[in-house]
């Protein structure tokens, strides 16, 4: 087991590498001058002297990544251009509120979307399977600020239940009751992914009821009941918890547009007015702890994974 | 004792229903073995799955036809049913130890599963411990805990058969048990099987493709064609002296055991595909004996004692039969 | 390919969503190819008497706050939707496909392009297309790049797990055993087993496009806002959504139900794929 943590660790690691070298020299693709770039058409050329030894650019750019990487490894993203700060204070601001927000989003599509999908197997073929899985496809194909925009004009322009936009944090004044800022925001981004949760549980309960081991199953006379619990749901989870961490992953990247919607103080958001404000280490910065995000859940996903199913060897 | 009469499964087609199992009738003593052969396709697998109430697929059911277990009707009824109505004595083991057994739960957890609707009262560890040694499962404490890919094909075989002793079944239905085995553990499997009939008094219901297997196992055979038995009689008998034609080129098919030569005579043609089958003698396209009253209507059971067939030029019935 | 065609059009009559998904998409490019016949006005046609008009008989789907013909904007709009569906499409077919096969046949360098894969893929969608426009800037060119590289990496994965399985298939060793060269087994034996998976990605791929491209436009960073996408109509109809709903309405219908048909018509088309390949499939990526 420690093995094959270890070797998934290091392919992890040997991808996050490959992934800064990307993203380091992404600035150094934007047609320009970097430093003439970032500071944008009205810089003097003393600006774009003193920003180019700031950044380090003068040097090779091999070394230019060492010196990036390293301070990265010690918890430096550089400086944000545009608020004068830290870039990871910068990404702190937004991480909290975009982490709620997606771990929110979760809670719906795994309430939503397992159950749904495990009741459209069990009447596989009935009118309610083939309108949960048409229901379900529709949903996964309609873009998500589209669902918002909808929640927006619905439950806060024209009920007035819920907030439109903003979200003062639950540390502020209002504590808790604040989380209903997240409401329609997490409703917007759980659409379409509860609707591909629910059609891959779907898919995989039916896929496991096939399986040889379920007719044993039933041969032995357990109920229809217990079968489907005992035997094809368990196994039909496997498939559906793996695709947890993905889904994750892709909630915080989806978030970029659902909190410019809901005008959410996130990460997502902050990508975005980066890169209207040309606030280069900071789209940098966003990336990078995103990708790194996305390979520790990944790494944690398939590590339980192989404490969930004995079936795979162990090397 | 398990009685079979007129049995007919027809499964769904885009064309419509399709008969596969064509009335079928048979019957198992306890404590005897009959041999079910017939070639690929002539729905042996069809048949068992209609006797245990697993067919599954939609539109694949039984349209006609009794299946009783010592009296009592259990046509359709599924595993759950009958156990409800405490008839829960007919198990099956599978042709594929690989994947008949759920692949994350331990070995021990799925034979206790069985224990608990088959025997409610009793001390299921010890009940799961008895099973295994009785299938002979080398140290059960250790392999209740093991999960099915850290065993051998023949060691889930063995669990798949404590599996089904444990419904404490008056028959056990077995779907080419040690087609997917090799020849060794077959042959140990096989042992193990007879020993369990003998022991438990249980009918077994044995399908094969393998003539060798069924000579040396069974007790009686049934052969089957087309989705029809043709012939049934003791295993002496019908190797000595086949009545059907379609047996005797079974036969002939076998490579001889003593020279390991590949056998001289096939069957010419092929078996007809089930929505092929036409009135009359579903062999006779195949048959070199056949003739003008082969071609349609009802065929004729022949009978020599407990040894029948259906045929119009039945063969070897000048023979004694032993 | 004929007999997966069969296939879809087998399906359509038996499914009666994947007709109409089928329908659907044929309204989509008659729109696309006709458009100065079917609009009533031009898409810039700007008309300040009539702003914010409502649907009525004139303007049958409303007019936004320029007085401009929203029914025509959406007629114009499914221009600019095949075009980014074909772009994605065409781009990732073509570095996808080669970067699949190479990886099968060669292994040394498979490993080295299959790895490279991986780490694009580590890069969540939308920002990995975010930030190519960074490098390439706003435009419709280059969000039919940047949403293609998004789609090669998929592409690539799958190709090259169909193009492994029928590797090992005994009839390309044979023919390789038997001396037959690299790219006559590729045009031989590999390609033409491949349509039918890369039909289906083809139809995701051109889904997703659609969504991709709509939260480019919607965040200020896709097609220019001169040209009428449905993307940019939406992003428009942000500030008005309470006094001209249906300005909301009929763009965002059109992505949806486009991205739905297509999405009908891939699981159509794999539903009558050949099952060995399915597997290599994998989930559909959203962006
Ligand atoms: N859903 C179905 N539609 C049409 N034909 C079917 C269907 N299911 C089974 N069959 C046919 O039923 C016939 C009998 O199948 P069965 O599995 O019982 O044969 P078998 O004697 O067990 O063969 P084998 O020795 O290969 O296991 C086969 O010819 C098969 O093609
Ligand atoms: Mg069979």
């Amino acid at each position: 087991m420690w093995g094959y943590i270890l070797k998934r660790t290091a392919a992890a690691l040997a991808t996050l590498v490959a992934a800064s070298v990307l993203i380091f020299i992404f600035i150094h693709l934007i047609p320009g001058e970097p430093a003439a770039v970032m500071l944008g058409d009205a810089a003097t050329p003393d600006q774009v002297a003193a920003l180019r030894t700031r950044l380090g650019l003068d040097e090779p750019l091999f070394v230019q990544y060492f010196y990036w990487a390293g301070s990265a490894l010690q918890g430096d993203l550089g400086r944000s251009i545009f608020f004068d700060e830290p870039v990871t204070s910068v990404i702190a601001d937004g991480a909290q509120t975009s982490i709620l927000l997606a771990s929110i989003t979760m809670v719906w599509v795994v309430l939503i979307g397992v159950p749904v999908g495990v009741i459209a197997a069990m009447r596989r073929g009935s009118w309610l399977d083939q309108g949960l899985s048409g229901l379900a496809m529709l949903l996964a194909s309609i873009p998500t600020f589209w669902v918002g925009l909808y929640l927006i004009l619905v439950f806060a322009a024209q009920l007035g239940w819920l907030p439109s936009s903003g979200y003062p944090s639950i540390f502020e004044e209002g504590g808790l009751a604040n989380l209903r800022y997240l409401i329609l925001p997490s409703l917007a981004l759980a659409t379409p992914n509860a609707a591909l949760i629910l059609r891959l549980t779907r898919a995989s309960m039916l896929d496991v009821s096939k399986e040889d081991y379920v007719r044993t199953a039933r041969a032995k006379g357990i109920s229809p009941r217990q079968v489907t619990l005992r035997h094809i749901l368990r196994n039909a989870l496997l498939v559906v918890v793996s695709a947890f961490g993905f889904t994750f992953a892709a909630l915080i990247s989806e978030a970029v547009v659902t909190e410019t919607v809901f005008a959410l103080p996130g990460i997502g958001r902050t990508v975005v007015q980066s890169i209207l404000r040309r606030d280069y280490p900071v789209i940098q910065g966003v990336i990078l702890v995103i990708v790194c995000l996305y390979l520790v859940l990944n790494l944690l996903v398939d590590i339980s994974y192989r404490f969930l199913d004995p079936r795979v060897e162990l090397e | 004792m398990l009685v079979v009469e007129d049995l007919v499964v027809s499964v769904g087609t885009p064309r419509g229903a399709l008969d596969i199992v064509r009335g079928v009738s048979f019957r198992i003593e306890p404590g005897e073995i009959l041999g079910l052969v017939g070639e690929s396709g002539s729905g042996k697998s069809m048949t068992s799955l209609a006797v245990m109430g697993l067919l599954e697929k939609p539109g694949t059911r039984v349209t006609s036809g009794r299946i009783a277990i010592d009296g009592a009707d259990i046509t359709d009824a599924t595993p759950y049913e009958r156990v409800r109505k405490g008839n829960g004595d007919v198990a099956m083991i599978f042709q594929e130890p690989m994947t008949s057994l759920n692949p994350v739960r331990r070995i021990g957890d799925q034979i206790a599963e069985a224990i608990k609707v088959h025997d409610p009262e009793a001390d299921v560890n010890a009940r799961t411990r008895e099973l295994m040694d009785l299938v002979r499962l080398p140290d059960a404490s250790l392999q209740q805990g093991a999960y099915p890919h850290e065993l051998s094909g023949g060691m889930r075989q063995r669990v798949m058969i404590a599996i089904a002793l444990a419904c404490r079944p008056k028959v056990l239905i077995a779907d080419e048990p040690t087609t997917a085995l090799d020849v060794t553990v077959q042959l140990q499997i096989l042992g193990l099987i007879r020993d369990l009939c003998d022991r438990l008094r249980m009918g077994v219901l044995f399908i094969t493709h393998d003539l060798g297997v069924v000579s040396q196992l069974a007790d009686r055979v049934a052969v089957m064609y087309a989705g029809q038995i043709v012939e049934t009689g003791s295993v002496g008998t019908i190797f000595s002296a086949p009545l059907h034609p379609y047996t005797a080129g079974l036969m002939a098919c076998v490579p001889d055991p003593s020279t390991g030569h590949a056998p001289l005579v096939t069957i010419p043609g092929q078996a007809p595909r089930p929505d092929e089958v036409t009135s009359g003698c579903p062999f006779s396209p195949r048959c070199q004996y056949a003739g003008e009253p082969c071609r349609d209507g009802l065929v004729p059971l022949v009978r020599v004692g407990e040894h029948t067939a259906f045929c119009h030029f039945p063969l070897n019935m000048g023979v004694a039969h032993v | 390919m004929t007999a997966t065609l069969q296939g879809v059009f087998g399906a359509a009559s038996a499914r009666p969503l994947t007709a109409f998904g089928l329908v659907f998409l044929l309204v989509v490019i008659v729109f696309a190819l006709a458009s100065p016949l079917i609009a009533p006005y031009a898409p810039l046609e700007i008309d300040s008497l009539n702003r914010l008009v409502p649907p009525n008989a004139e303007h049958w789907f409303g007019t936004d706050h320029f007085g401009r013909d929203t029914f025509s904007r959406v007629v114009y709009g499914a221009r600019l939707a095949l075009l980014i569906g074909i772009g994605v499409v065409g781009f990732a077919l073509m570095t996808g496909v080669p970067i699949g096969v190479v990886s099968a046949l060669y292994p040394k360098i498979g490993r080295v392009l299959m790895r490279g894969v991986d780490v694009l893929m580590a890069f969540p969608s939308l920002l990995l297309a975010l930030g190519l426009i960074v490098i390439l800037g706003r435009g419709v060119a280059n969000a039919i790049l940047a949403i293609g590289v998004v789609y090669l990496t998929t592409t690539a994965r799958i190709v090259y797990g169909v193009a492994l399985r029928l590797r090992e298939e005994t009839y390309v060793e044979a023919a390789q055993s038997m001396g037959a060269g690299t790219i006559w087994t590729i045009r031989k034996h590999i390609l033409p087993n491949m349509i039918s998976p890369l039909l289906v990605q083809a139809s995701f791929v051109f889904a997703f496009a659609q969504l991709g491209a709509a939260s480019l436009d919607f965040l200020g960073l896709g097609t220019p806002p001169d040209i009428p996408s449905w993307g940019n109509m939406l992003a428009e109809s942000r500030l008005y959504i309470t006094r001209a709903p249906w300005l909301l309405f009929f763009p965002g219908m059109m992505i949806a139900l486009t991205a739905f048909s297509l999405n009908l018509t891939g699981d159509a088309l794999r539903d009558h794929m050949d099952p060995r390949f399915r597997e290599a499939m994998g989930s559909r990526k959203r962006m």
